[in-house]
């Protein structure tokens, strides 16, 4: 629904919708994958799929500056399936080359979400690429829990066939527990803005606590975003997070630097 | 990760030794995925010299330029799929080892594999442990 009223709100110039559709023709965006560390055992336990877009004007373009303009258009389909089929198809090739790769995760839109094959293009992409439901995680924003309605019905058929649902950027009070306990949620992530002002400032720390103390009572794992001091990791430590994902422990990196990790050549910290 | 050298089929290097060697060709249409696979291939059997294609025109058109001893073959493939992709490598070269890697694994694709002349399956879910042993079995009976 309002799929004409979107395009009329269109704020991005056609410009750079056309740019979009010939980087896709062009194969111009990349993935990028964060890891998610463990932070007891400092294994790595998740990769976090960040999409990039290769501009030959501008260089390597952050996803911020191009999927609003997606969104706009119909192109945030194509992209975003490309990106599940792409993130599905290295976690295999990881595989094939010997490594033990954890179950790789990507960020999905309310947009993406509303598509009424959406359950189906998921499956689809795991059964021909050949992973496991459990290899997968969908990272839905937590403001789009509110206004979910029919769509929590698809979250619960993933959760059925065995995809992970991870809630990202938690902390702006939507991801009620009554809201979490029924959807097949395995994660829950802290969004950055509250690990940064942890240290100084008494209402984040009670935000972080209480999400985290939220997240065990229903038996999520909980996931701090953004992480760059040991300030930070030691406090959230303290707190018994299960894990981090930030610069502290690794920048996002191309497929090759994961190898790397996993191989055990460079050890996050 | 494995340094092994995988041509692309547009720069295959053709002198006498690679000529010498067995050939293995790899089909799949996942970039990452057919790299990883050249890598594992080369890493496990350096006797064999590996080529790679993206899709079945690609690898009829290797198979027809020079004797193509092993080949991988992804079952799902933009344009022709694998199974009529076995099929018409075969028909141009009738002594080659084709072996199917799918996705999907049910009776329906193995049997498909199987009649369109595959001499083994490998899924993709389990191909970590299942592809090198296939591919040994099928290089003693193939003597290469």
């Amino acid at each position: 629904m309002g799929g004409i009223l979107e395009r009329f709100r269109s704020a991005h110039p056609p410009a750079l919708q056309r740019r979009l559709r010939e980087a896709i023709e062009a194969e111009q965006f990349v993935l990028h994958y964060q890891p998610k560390i463990d932070l007891f055992s400092g294994a790595v336990c998740g990769l976090e799929a960040l999409m990039r877009w290769q501009d030959p004007r501008s260089g390597l373009v952050a996803p911020d500056a191009f999927i609003p303009a997606l969104e706009d258009t119909d192109l945030i389909h194509e992209v975003g399936h490309w990106a599940i089929r792409h993130a599905l198809s290295q976690r295999l090739a990881w595989h094939i080359a010997g490594l033990r790769p954890p179950r790789v995760s990507v960020n999905v839109s309310a947009i993406q979400l509303r598509q009424p094959d959406f359950v189906d293009t998921v499956c689809e992409s795991l059964e021909t690429v050949g992973v496991g439901a459990p290899g997968l995680e969908i990272e839905l924003a937590e403001s789009l829990l509110e206004g979910l309605n029919g769509d929590g019905e698809k979250l619960r058929a993933m959760g059925d066939r065995g995809v992970n649902i991870a809630i990202d950027d938690c902390g702006t009070g939507h991801a009620s527990m009554e809201r979490l306990a029924e959807l097949p949620v395995s994660e829950l992530k802290v969004d950055r803005p509250h690990i940064a002002g942890m240290a100084s400032n008494p209402a984040d720390m009670a935000t972080v606590s209480s999400l985290i103390s939220l997240a065990h009572e229903l038996g999520l794992t909980v996931v701090a975003e953004g992480v760059e001091t040991e300030e930070q990791r030691d406090m959230l430590r303290a707190l018994r997070c299960d894990r981090i994902q930030g610069y502290l422990a690794s920048k996002p990196l191309p497929a090759a630097g994961i190898a790397r990790l996993l191989a055990g050549h460079e050890a996050p910290q | 990760m494995a340094s092994a050298r995988c041509f692309n089929f547009k720069d295959q290097p053709m002198n006498t030794e690679t000529l010498q060697r067995p050939v293995a060709l790899i089909v799949d249409d996942h970039d990452a995925v057919r790299r990883a696979l050249c890598d594992r291939i080369q890493t496990s059997f350096q006797r064999l010299s590996v080529r790679e294609a993206g899709s079945v025109d690609e690898a009829l058109k290797i198979v027809e330029a020079e004797k193509v001893d092993l080949v991988l073959m992804d079952f799902r493939l933009p344009g022709m799929d694998g199974v009529d992709g076995t099929r018409e490598v075969l028909a141009r070269s009738p002594e080659t080892t084709v072996v199917m890697v799918s996705g999907l694994d049910d009776f329906s694709h193995r049997s498909a594999a199987s009649k369109a002349g595959a001499r083994a399956f490998v899924s993709k879910r389990a191909i970590g442990r299942e592809l090198i042993p296939a591919i040994e079995s099928l290089a003693g009976a193939a003597g290469w």
